[in-house]
C-alpha cells in the first residue's frame, strides 16, 4: 500500500507547492511600484549584460519592474530621433546606448532645449533655464579659467538632474604581440581608429612593416566626406590633445581678434606635402571652402557654415577666418580638430569640381593625392588589406630612426578569425573596436602577447525620457543610479577595463581638472530607496509577504489535495480488480 | 526586392555616420547627407530613378565603400569564384563516387562509414568548423595562414595563394560532398532496384557498367537539379566561410552591405546572382536532354 500511495503522495506535495508558488506569483506585481522599458540594441551583448546582472537586479531591488526591449541598432537611432513619448504610447522609456563624451558640452549638442532632434541629440527632451544659460556661457567664454568654471557648474547641474545616467567609461583592449615597445600611444595620444597613425613610435617589430587587423574597410580616402580612416595621412589645423585641449598642428600659433570677429591662424613654414610641394594657406582656404560648398556633401557643412562667413589668406602661412556672430565661440577650434577638417591639397584636387570630388579617382584610389601626415597610402583592396608608406617629407616625427616603414592594415570581420591572426604571428596587433576584452583572460595567459588599454571617447549608459510621467522626477533618476553596481560589473565583468562613472565626459578632460573627485553616484540601496521616497514612493505600499493571497493558498491546497486523493482513488480502484 | 531593401528600418546614413563615427553629426546634418545622396525623395522616386540607370547599366554609386556597385561585385565575385570553383568541383567529383560506392555496397561497413561521415560533414557549422581548423592548422601546427587570398605585403607566389586556399576550399568540398553523397545514394539506390539494372545485371554485364553506364546515368538526373540550384552559392558566396577566412567574397559583401543598408550594393548582387542562378538552371535543363534521351525540347 506504501508504494502505491507515494506516487499519489508525492504529486499532491507537488501540486500544493506549485499552489504556494502561483499564489505568491500572484502577488508579485504588488512588489514594484511601476515598471519601464529599457530599449537595447540587440547587438551590445555586453550591454545587454550589463543590464540583465546589474541594472535590472538593482532597479528590482528598490521597485521598479524593468523589462528589456532588444531591438536592431537602426530603430533604436530611429527611435531615439522621432520619438519623445514614453514606451506605453507607442515610444520609448529608457535607452540604454553609449554617450560621446566630449571635453566641451556644448560639442555634444545633447543638453540644450534647442538641441532637441532633429537639431541635436538631446533625446531626452531635457529643458532646463540653467543648463541652457551655462552652455551658452561656456560657449562664449575664452578664458579657460572661467569656461572651465562655467562648465564645472554646468557638470553639477547635470549630477544633480541626471538627464542621462553615464555608467561607465569604456576604454579599449589593444592586444599587441610581445616585445614590441612604444605602444603608448595607442593608449593616450589616439583614441580611435587611427593605427597608421599610431605605428611611428612602435619599435621592435620584425622587418620593415607593421601588420595590424581591423574589422572593416576603409571606405573615404579624403577626410572631408566624413569617416575616412586617414588620420595618418592628412593633418589638421589644430590637434586634440589627451585631456581634450586643442594644440597646433599644422598651425604654429593663433589669436582671436578683439570681439573675437575673426579667428586668425599661423601656419608652420616647414610643412611640405608628400609630393614635396610646400604647404601654404592656399590648401586651408581651399579645404575649408570645400567643406562650406553646399555641393560638396560634407557632414561638417551645417556647423562650418553656420561659424565661419568667408576666409582669406594675406600671406602664405596666414589664414583669417571671419567668422559670424553665433560662430564666436573658443569650441570652433576644437570644430577644426575634427577628423573631417584634414586639410587637402589645393594644387592637386583645386581643379576638381565640388560636386564630382566624392565619386572621382581621388576618393578612391590611393597615391593620387599627396599627404602631410606621417604615412601616405600606397595600396588598397576593398575587403583585402591597405598599405601605408612612410612619407619622406613628414617634418616633425621621430621616425628618422624608429618606426617602420611600412604599415598595412589586414580587413579581418570576424573577430575569433583576427585573434587566431594575431596569436599565429601574422598581424602585430589587432584594434580595439574587436572588443577583444571579452577574451581578456585568454590573451593575458599567453606570453606571445601583451596587452595595453587606451581611453576611448565613448561611455555606456542610460538615456532617460524625460516624457515619462514617472521617470521626469529626479529622485527616481537619482535613485536609480544609485541602484546599479557599475564599480562591480567593471570589475566583475570587463576586468577593470573602463572606469565607473557618473559624468558624461571624461575624467583626464582639462574641464574636469580639480572637479571633485567623489562626483561619482555610489551603489547604494538604502540611499536608492530614501530617493524614492523622495519622489513620493512608500514603501510600505510593498509588502510581498502581506500581498500572498490567503485564499489563493488554500484554493490551491484543496485543489492539490483534491487531484492527489483522485489520482490515489483511480490508482487503488484499477488496481483491485488484478 | 526594391521594396524589401527599403522596408528594412534605417538608413545608410543612420548607419555609417552614427555607427561607425558617433554622434558627433546632429540628425539636421544627417538630412543634408540624406539629400546629397537623394535619399530624401519619396521611394517611387528612387526606384524609377534606380531603374532607368541600372537599364542603362548603371547599378549606382555604394553608400559605404564609395565605389560604383559593379565594380565592386565583379571583383568580389571573382574572389569567390576562385574559392568556389575547386570547391564546388571536388565537392561534385566526392560526393558522386562516394554515394555511388555506397549504393553499391548498401549495408556494408563502407556504406556506414559513408554516411557516418558524409552526415558529419555536412552538419557542423562552417563557423565552428572553420575556426576549429584555422586553431588547429594555423595557430598550433602553423602549417597553413589562418585567412586572406594571399600574404599581404609580398609578391604572390602559386604555392602562397594555394596555401590560402586549402582551408576554404576543403570546408566547404567536404560540406558540399557529404549531402551530393546521400543525395547520390538515394537516387542510385532507387534505381538500382528498377527491372531494367536486374536485366543488364542478367545479360552478363560487368557490374561496374550496370553501376555507372546504366543505374548512374539514371540517377544522376535529380543530382544534376540540385547541383544547378548550387551554383547560387558558387556566385553569391558561402559569407560564412568568406567571413571566418577572411575572404573578400561576394557573400561577405552581400551581408556587409545589408548589415549597413547599402541598398545600392544589396540589389546589385541580388540581380547579378539570380541571373546567374537562372542561367545555371537553364543549363541544368538542357543538360538533362544529354543525361536522358527521352527528353526533347
Amino acid at each position: 500500500m506504501k508504494k502505491k500511495t507515494s506516487v499519489p503522495i508525492a504529486c499532491m506535495v507537488l501540486l500544493s507547492v506549485f499552489a504556494l508558488y502561483s499564489s505568491i506569483a500572484q502577488a508579485s506585481p504588488d512588489e514594484y511600484f511601476f515598471k519601464v522599458v529599457i530599449t537595447i540594441d540587440a547587438a551590445d551583448t555586453t550591454g545587454l549584460e550589463f543590464l540583465q546582472g546589474y541594472a535590472v537586479p538593482g532597479m528590482k531591488e528598490i521597485g521598479i519592474d524593468v523589462e528589456i526591449d532588444p531591438v536592431e541598432y537602426t530603430m533604436q537611432m530611429e527611435m531615439l530621433r522621432t520619438q519623445r513619448k514614453p514606451y506605453a504610447e507607442g515610444g520609448w522609456d529608457i535607452q540604454s546606448t553609449y554617450l560621446d563624451i566630449f571635453s566641451d558640452p556644448d560639442q555634444t549638442l545633447q543638453y540644450h532645449s534647442e538641441s532637441v532632434p532633429p537639431q541635436g541629440f538631446n533625446y531626452m527632451d531635457y529643458r532646463s533655464a540653467d543648463s541652457d544659460q551655462l552652455l551658452e556661457t561656456g560657449m562664449s567664454t575664452f578664458d579657460p579659467d572661467e569656461r572651465r568654471e562655467v562648465y564645472q557648474e554646468f557638470y553639477k547641474l547635470i549630477l544633480d538632474e541626471l538627464p542621462v545616467i553615464p555608467f561607465y567609461t569604456v576604454e579599449g583592449l589593444h592586444p599587441f604581440r610581445a616585445g614590441i615597445e612604444g605602444i603608448e600611444t595607442y593608449a593616450g595620444e589616439r583614441v580611435a581608429n587611427d593605427d597608421a597613425w599610431c605605428a611611428q613610435f612602435l619599435t621592435g617589430i620584425e622587418g620593415d612593416t607593421f601588420h595590424y587587423a581591423w574589422d572593416w574597410d576603409l571606405d573615404r580616402f579624403l577626410p572631408t566626406f566624413g569617416y575616412a580612416s586617414t588620420e595618418g595621412m592628412f593633418m589638421r589645423v589644430f590637434g586634440t590633445n589627451i585631456d581634450g585641449s586643442v594644440r597646433p598642428d599644422l598651425a604654429e600659433t593663433w589669436e582671436w581678434a578683439e570681439g573675437h570677429s575673426t579667428l586668425t591662424i599661423h601656419l608652420r613654414e616647414d610643412v611640405k606635402w608628400s609630393d614635396g610641394v610646400p604647404f601654404n594657406s592656399t590648401d586651408v582656404k581651399y579645404t575649408y571652402e570645400l567643406i562650406m560648398n553646399p555641393d560638396t556633401g560634407s557632414p561638417d557643412y551645417t556647423r562650418m557654415t553656420t561659424m565661419i562667413s568667408s576666409i582669406e589668406t594675406p600671406d602664405a602661412h596666414t589664414v583669417v577666418l571671419n567668422i559670424l556672430p553665433e560662430g564666436r565661440s573658443p569650441a570652433l577650434e576644437e570644430v577644426l580638430s575634427w577628423r573631417g577638417m584634414g586639410i587637402l591639397p589645393a594644387h592637386v584636387l583645386a581643379d576638381v569640381p565640388a560636386e564630382e570630388l566624392s565619386e572621382s579617382v581621388y576618393n578612391q584610389e590611393p597615391g593620387l593625392v599627396p599627404v602631410t601626415g606621417p604615412y601616405n597610402m600606397i595600396e588598397a583592396n576593398t575587403g583585402e588589406y591597405y598599405k601605408w608608406e612612410r612619407n619622406p617629407e613628414w617634418p616633425w616625427g621621430p621616425w628618422t630612426t624608429i618606426g617602420p616603414k611600412y604599415v598595412i592594415c589586414h580587413v579581418i570581420s570576424e573577430k575569433a578569425s583576427a585573434l587566431a591572426a594575431l596569436e599565429a604571428g601574422e598581424v602585430h596587433h589587432i584594434s580595439w573596436w574587436y572588443a577583444a576584452e571579452t577574451h581578456y583572460e585568454y590573451l593575458e595567459a599567453n606570453p606571445d602577447i601583451q596587452l595595453t588599454t587606451g581611453l576611448t571617447d565613448k561611455a555606456d549608459g542610460l538615456f532617460i525620457n524625460l516624457n515619462h510621467p514617472i521617470l521626469c522626477n529626479k529622485w527616481v533618476r537619482k535613485a536609480i543610479a544609485n541602484a546599479i553596481n557599475s564599480e562591480a560589473y567593471v570589475d566583475d565583468v570587463r576586468y577593470g577595463i573602463g572606469y565607473p562613472t557618473s559624468l558624461p565626459i571624461r575624467r583626464v578632460y582639462w574641464t574636469m581638472e580639480d572637479f571633485p573627485e567623489n562626483h561619482l553616484i555610489p551603489y547604494n540601496l538604502a540611499e536608492a530607496k530614501a530617493n524614492m521616497e523622495k519622489a513620493g514612493f512608500d514603501y510600505d505600499w510593498l509588502n510581498p509577504t502581506t500581498a500572498v493571497n490567503p485564499l489563493y493558498v488554500g484554493g490551491f491546497l484543496v485543489v492539490g489535495i483534491a487531484v492527489g486523493a483522485t489520482i490515489v482513488f483511480v490508482i487503488t480502484r484499477v488496481r483491485k480488480p488484478r | 526586392m526594391f521594396l524589401l531593401a527599403y522596408l528594412a528600418p534605417g538608413d545608410p546614413v543612420t548607419v555609417f555616420y552614427l555607427s561607425r563615427i558617433g554622434g558627433r553629426y546632429s540628425h539636421a546634418e544627417l538630412d543634408y547627407i540624406r539629400q546629397m545622396l537623394g535619399l530624401d525623395q519619396p521611394i517611387h522616386i528612387q526606384y524609377f530613378r534606380w531603374i532607368w540607370r541600372m537599364i542603362q547599366g548603371d547599378f549606382g554609386q555604394s553608400y559605404i565603400w564609395n565605389q560604383p556597385v559593379l565594380p565592386l561585385i565583379r571583383s568580389s565575385i571573382l574572389n569567390t569564384l576562385r574559392m568556389m570553383i575547386p570547391a564546388f568541383v571536388l565537392s561534385i567529383l566526392f560526393g558522386i563516387v562516394t554515394g555511388v560506392i555506397s549504393a553499391a555496397k548498401q549495408y556494408s561497413k563502407t556504406d556506414h562509414i559513408v554516411m557516418a561521415s558524409s552526415l558529419l560533414m555536412w552538419s557542423m557549422p562552417w563557423f565552428w568548423s572553420g575556426l576549429m581548423a584555422i586553431y588547429i592548422f594555423s595557430v598550433y601546427l602553423h602549417l597553413l595562414p589562418t585567412g586572406g587570398m594571399y600574404t599581404f605585403g609580398q609578391p604572390p607566389t602559386v604555392v602562397d595563394q594555394i596555401s590560402h586556399l586549402i582551408m576554404p576550399v576543403l570546408l566547404y568540398a567536404t560540406s558540399g560532398a557529404g549531402f551530393i553523397t546521400r543525395l547520390t545514394r538515394s537516387c542510385m539506390l532507387e534505381v538500382l532496384r528498377e527491372d531494367y539494372i536486374m536485366t543488364a545485371r542478367m545479360k552478363g554485364l560487368k557490374e561496374r557498367v550496370v553501376i555507372y553506364k546504366h543505374a548512374l546515368r539514371n540517377a544522376i538526373l535529380p543530382v544534376v537539379t540540385v547541383v544547378s540550384l548550387y551554383v547560387s552559392y558558387l556566385v553569391g558566396g558561402a559569407a560564412v566561410i568568406e567571413f571566418v577566412f577572411a575572404w573578400p567574397g561576394v557573400g561577405r559583401l552581400a551581408v556587409l552591405a545589408a548589415t549597413q543598408r547599402d541598398y545600392p550594393v544589396v540589389l546589385g548582387i541580388n540581380m547579378v546572382v539570380a541571373t546567374v542562378v537562372l542561367i545555371a538552371l537553364l543549363i541544368a535543363d538542357i543538360s538533362y536532354a544529354y543525361l536522358d534521351p527521352r527528353i526533347r525540347y
